[in-house]
């Protein structure tokens, strides 16, 4: 039985028989993985408030025969304010299932990890976390190699000032032209070409300094909405709680 | 190595059951083997039974016998205070400790994110139409205490304190009979911050 320590933020935790818990973690070192907590459920457990969900640890695990067991959790930050809002809550569960369903299990993804602790320590002290929420989206798209196509007609190729709506099944933005024989398609500006570009490549905690005149936040809301559930083929199932919360 | 169908059947059925894994359902189905008739019939009758009989009280949701379950009925408990769980086995575990006397109203779970449970899925709109009809002057939120247990809390009392009703949470802390230096820093430090004056 092999041994190994990590950095580790708790994406989600469910129950395992009577008294354990899988944990789904983003680990520094090891990427994505499912790691079982003996007895975490039990209120005397040394694990039972170490390991909830956006806790930051220093984890030690040993490598099991189907699954691997967290040995000791030694906590780093707590990020405790995310679980007592209910808006920050919501945002921080959405960014755990975008993980969860995009990030490939055991892969070194130690930038998705470092921008993931970032972004949770902005939302910590973020008053209006909508503009971090949808740079946290793009930027995790560009980390995994699914950026959107913002500069030319993902169709034609097209860089002309005709490109006038967003696809998000064909993967970007489409010209006037090749657009005709497209559906569901969303009606884009160049400034809101600009702004999401601009999100992806400003420092998260300046994202209130870029230009927004003339942007329309509900387009660029629905354009990487319809991206991301077109690439995982279903909407995520945290987009309906962040839905009602934010109504 | 192949049971008779019978036992094979019995295994499946048994496995079924939560925290039963196939190794578990072997050993209880050869358990059942060994018992008398009367005593398999005993067993077999009784999960029938509570099948059969058991539902939830209309008013709180708590498993009952009659359509309104006894805690609920009991004219000697407090009408005044409502005790918000996500179980109905909760309200066991609350009534064990024979503290609190008010009313209970089980959720039926928690919200949870991840797992795509919502307020809706939940026994929200009761609860709200039992606050406005009845004479609840505190609500004692007594959800897990974990991210789910939380954001229920939240969501809950968002929806209670615009009623004009006091919102309560059950204290967190140190376990009775615990060890400070095998506590974990979470605990530890709801402990601090919701210390008592002697």
């Amino acid at each position: 039985m092999s041994m190994y320590r990590t950095r580790a933020l708790v994406l989600k935790s469910r129950n395992l028989g009577e008294a354990d818990r899988v944990l789904l973690l983003l680990t520094e070192d090891y990427g994505k993985l499912e790691a079982a907590v003996k007895g975490a459920r039990r209120q005397r457990s040394r694990f039972v408030g170490n390991t909830l969900p956006f806790n930051l640890i220093n984890a030690m695990f040993f490598t099991g025969k189907n699954l691997d067991q967290l040995s000791q959790a030694e906590l780093i930050h707590s990020f405790a304010v995310l679980r007592e809002d209910l808006v920050k809550m919501a945002y921080a569960s959405y960014w755990a299932e975008l993980i969860g369903e995009f990030v490939p299990e055991r892969e070194n993804v130690q930038e998705i990890f470092k921008f993931l602790l970032a972004a949770l320590i902005t939302l910590e002290k973020c008053d209006a976390p909508d503009l971090l929420n949808l740079a946290f989206q793009i930027r995790i798209l560009n980390y995994l190699g699914y950026q959107p196509e913002l500069e030319t007609c993902v169709s034609c190729g097209d860089g002309s000032a005709s490109l006038v709506h967003f696809s998000a099944e064909e993967g970007g933005v489409v010209c006037r032209r090749c657009g005709a024989d497209l559906r569901d398609l969303i009606p884009v500006s160049r400034n809101d070409l600009r702004f999401l570009t601009a999100l992806s490549t400003t420092d998260i905690r300046k994202l209130n300094q870029i230009e927004q005149t003339g942007v329309q936040l509900g387009t660029i809301r629905a354009m990487l909405r319809r991206f991301i559930e077109a690439r995982l083929d279903k909407p995520l199932k945290t987009q309906v709680f962040l839905d009602s919360v934010l109504a | 190595m192949l049971y008779p169908h019978a036992m094979t059947r019995l295994i499946h059925e048994l496995a079924k059951l939560p925290g039963i894994g196939p190794k578990t359902a072997q050993r209880l189905a050869f358990h059942l083997l060994t018992l008398s008739e009367s005593e398999v019939g005993k067993i077999a009758e009784a999960m029938l039974e509570a099948k059969h009989k058991i539902g939830f009280c209309e008013i709180c949701g708590q498993l009952s016998e009659s359509s309104v379950c006894p805690i609920c009925t009991d004219s000697n408990r407090c009408n005044g205070m409502l005790c918000v769980v996500e179980e109905p086995k909760d309200v066991i575990t609350l009534e064990r400790t024979r503290v609190f006397k008010g009313q209970y109203h089980v959720l039926g779970g928690a919200i949870s994110p991840l797992e795509g449970t919502g307020p809706d899925d939940l026994r929200i709109k009761e609860l709200l139409s039992r606050l406005q009809t009845g004479s609840f002057t505190e609500v004692v939120i007594a959800t897990d205490p974990n991210v789910e247990g939380e954001a229920t809390a939240l969501y809950l009392s968002k929806l209670i304190k615009p009623l004009g009703i006091r919102v309560t949470r059950l204290a967190r802390g140190l376990p009775v009979g615990g060890d400070l230096e095998y506590t974990d820093e979470i605990t530890l430090g709801k402990a601090l911050e919701g210390r008592v004056e002697f």
